[in-house]
């Protein structure tokens, strides 16, 4: 049976579609047998996972993607059209009622090349699924970068689609991706009307002021972007989706071991070269001016809000400050309290089990917080970069021997 | 009972150790007759739930709970509010017309359909607003700020009126306002005190041709044009508390609950009610009938609403009969005890 034929050229440039799941489990009872398989194809599909991995860190070329064209378009018989329970096959197919039930593509009837497709897609998606595995197998910021670095990849990617086939590729992710999406593919040329719980996803990530909803037209709920951006979107949809942890068993973990064995020293000399920044004292003319403000607040015995006693507690934590020192600081404050401070202090750096982050610069922004813009998207980013600097203006000016 | 109940957090304040402030919370409910149960078996001061969707919302540690969404929620308090006011009626006269502004941009703006949102009294200084919209639930916490700073146009740039949906609301309060400067001939005042150079009628023909951008020629012009703005934004913005919106795991009072120290009912209002509600009479939990109280200490601003009612003000010590609505406002106030 040709099951999925349409979509397979999607899962060759694509391998992340979620419909591709279909496809595996045709191929597979589990992940375990895959990972077991040693098939020739199989063992290179491991070693192409590998390689994704590798990439991320600029060890080896990024993969390079086959092109296929989307086949439906193409085709004008349309036998598919009666087995949608949405009747969303005309004389093509109304993405915006799709909901990638896959049930046309099970009964499509072209056969033709079908046997080369489907290797072909075999040959990207499971390599794709592999270094998921391993990133899932290890530290947390490996698999943010991972996703970081994929899903911008795959943004390049998607903008240099020919333009009638990246309308289908769009409504196929949009999909994949439930964004809703106000009037599907039937929309102004080249514009998507998209719902602002899908919007949001983005300006709450990309800082500028072009993506702050108070500078967009919002209308009904939907929010009207340019093709670009709603790819810029996806993207963020796409991170989200990969920065997901895969469950990984012991039994997993053992089978993919030796790709593991490649990759951890690889992770082990990133993780050196970035380098924990640690202060072992803190210089207050480093912090930024909001931490400044409050702490001069404090001082004088104004009585601040409660969002910028977090914002500084954790701030000044995040900067090496131990507790006690903390609430010698808020002793100024007018309603000092020394046993609330305590709790909350060491609430706050983690007592209860949870080390709080301070706010993000946009935080900060909200609950007025925020007294200068620095060009900078958090407090502590400032405040390290100060620190960074000023070690090597130090070093610099230490004389000559 | 609130929308899906059993997959909220409840938190109730024993009413039998205030005027100490605990609270009883992770607690989960199956069933109505459960909920009642547990109420009736020590009756608490204040009930609130969570806006939260849990899992497990029984569980100690917020990270157990399991969160899978929450109820996008607004909280207007006549404290966070840039006029202060100190009377009660006063204070919620101005938080019921930020609640009209709330809605305004809800419905025209977030498309949110009236049927999903529901409108309460606090029971205090204030209204909450629920919204029950699938598609808002599971936004975190960073995306909800988003939402804040849309409402509250939090630090937008102003060169010119932005062409979206509160740029035109700014614009329309932008007319109102020099219009009335207009009218009421404040014009020159005005333009003296932002240290105007240039011809006033200049100045005025743009003004009532509404073409309010063509203010940015000059840069004398350019400071009415900042003024006009700045003011605009004030009235537009909604004075929501932020932090309780940004929250994805708050607590907030049960509607339909009596508020602690007032007696009040936190009573859902109807949208198309809001308009004649009169809290204080109106959510009255209690009745008319004369109750004996002891004044201990009175602070006129919570009692000015009642002054039909009470004919004077009384003082520390006076023994009186109030009707027991009142009665129960002054004892949760703390101003009276129960009994001659």
């Amino acid at each position: 049976m040709a099951a999925y034929l349409p979509l397979l050229p999607f899962f060759i440039k694509y391998p992340f579609i979620k419909a591709a799941r279909f496809f595996l489990d045709e191929e597979f009872r589990d992940i375990k047998e895959f990972l077991k398989s040693d098939r020739t194809v199989d063992i290179e599909a491991k070693k192409s996972g590998e390689q994704i991995v590798l990439s991320i860190f600029r060890k080896v070329e990024e993969p390079i993607f086959p092109e296929y064209g989307f086949i439906c378009s193409a085709c004008e018989e349309k036998e598919c059209k009666s087995y949608c329970p949405k009747n969303a096959i005309k004389k093509e197919i109304n993405w915006s009622i799709c909901d990638l039930c896959c049930e046309c593509f099970k009964h499509c009837p072209k056969v033709e090349g079908y046997e080369e497709i489907k290797f072909k897609a075999k040959e990207s998606v499971l390599p794709f699924l592999y270094s998921r595995l391993i990133v899932s197998s290890l530290d947390d910021w490996v698999r943010r970068k991972f996703a970081v670095v994929m899903a911008r990849r795959y943004r390049e990617i998607i903008k240099r689609e020919d333009s009638s086939f990246k309308k289908y590729l769009l409504a196929l992710l949009f999909t994949d991706f439930k964004i809703k999406v106000s009037d599907g593919l039937n929309g102004k040329k080249n514009t998507y009307r998209v719902h602002i719980s899908s919007y949001l996803k983005a300006p709450s990530r990309i800082k500028s002021e072009k993506w702050r909803l108070i500078n967009k037209k919002l209308e009904k709920g939907f929010v009207e972007i340019e093709q670009d951006d709603f790819i810029r979107l996806i993207e963020e949809f796409l991170r989200e989706r990969l920065v997901e942890k895969i469950q990984i068993d012991d039994e997993i973990k053992k089978l993919i071991e030796p790709s593991l064995k490649v990759i951890e020293p690889v992770v082990f000399e990133e993780k050196k070269k970035a380098g924990q920044l640690k202060f072992d004292k803190t210089d207050t003319s480093c912090f930024p001016p909001c931490m400044k403000k409050i702490l001069e607040d404090l001082k004088s015995g104004v009585n601040i809000p409660h969002t910028a006693r977090f914002a500084v507690t954790s701030f000044l934590l995040n900067a090496g400050l131990d507790v006690e020192e903390v609430i010698t600081l808020f002793r100024s404050a007018p309603d000092f309290n020394e046993e609330r401070t305590r709790y909350q202090v060491e609430h706050i750096a983690g007592a209860k089990g949870t080390e709080y982050d301070c706010p993000a610069c946009d935080t900060m922004r909200t609950y007025h917080n925020c007294v200068k813009n620095c060009d900078t998207y958090h407090p502590l980013s400032l405040y390290e970069n100060c620190m960074r600097n000023r070690s090597h203006t130090v070093k610099s000016y230490k004389p000559a021997e | 009972m609130p929308v899906e109940f059993k997959k909220r957090e409840w938190a109730f304040v024993p009413l039998d150790v205030l005027p100490q402030f605990t609270m009883h919370r992770h607690i989960a409910f199956n069933s109505e007759h459960e909920v009642k149960n547990h109420i009736l078996s020590s009756i608490p001061a204040n009930i609130y739930f969570s806006s939260a969707y849990y899992n497990k919302p029984s569980a100690e540690k917020m990270e157990q709970k399991g969160w899978e969404g929450a109820d996008l929620i607004f909280d207007i308090d006549a404290d966070h509010l840039p006029v202060k006011v100190k009377s009660i009626q006063s204070a919620l006269k101005l938080a019921k017309e930020e609640i009209f502004k709330l809605l305004d941009i809800l419905t025209d703006d977030f498309g949110i359909d009236e049927k999903e949102i529901m409108v309460v009294f606090s029971g205090g200084r204030g209204y909450h607003l629920h919204v029950h919209n699938e598609d808002f639930r599971k936004l975190d916490s960073a995306e909800r700020r988003e939402i804040i700073d849309y409402l509250m146009i939090n630090d937008v740039k102003f060169d010119k009126i932005p062409e979206t949906s509160q740029g035109r609301r700014i614009y329309r309060s932008m007319r109102e306002l020099s219009g009335y400067i207009i009218e009421k001939n404040h014009l020159n005042t005005l333009l003296k005190k932002l240290n105007f150079r240039g011809k006033v009628e200049d100045v005025e023909i743009i003004l009532n041709s509404g073409r309010l951008n063509r203010l940015t020629g000059s840069k004398s012009k350019r400071r009415l044009f900042e003024y006009l703005f700045t003011k605009a934004v004030e009235k537009v913005k909604v004075n929501i508390d932020a932090p309780v919106t940004a929250d994805v795991k708050r607590l907030i009072r049960l509607p339909d609950s009596l508020h602690g120290r007032t007696g009040l009912r936190a009573s859902p209002v109807s949208i198309n009610n809001l308009d004649e509600f009169e809290p204080l009479r109106d959510a009255r939990a209690f009745g008319d009938e004369k109750v004996k109280v002891r004044v201990r200490r009175v602070r006129k601003e919570d009692l000015s609403w009642a002054i039909d009612v009470l004919k004077k003000y009384p003082r520390a010590g006076d023994r009186i009969k109030v009707p027991e609505y009142l009665g129960i406002f002054m004892l949760c106030r703390g101003m009276a005890q129960y009994g001659h």
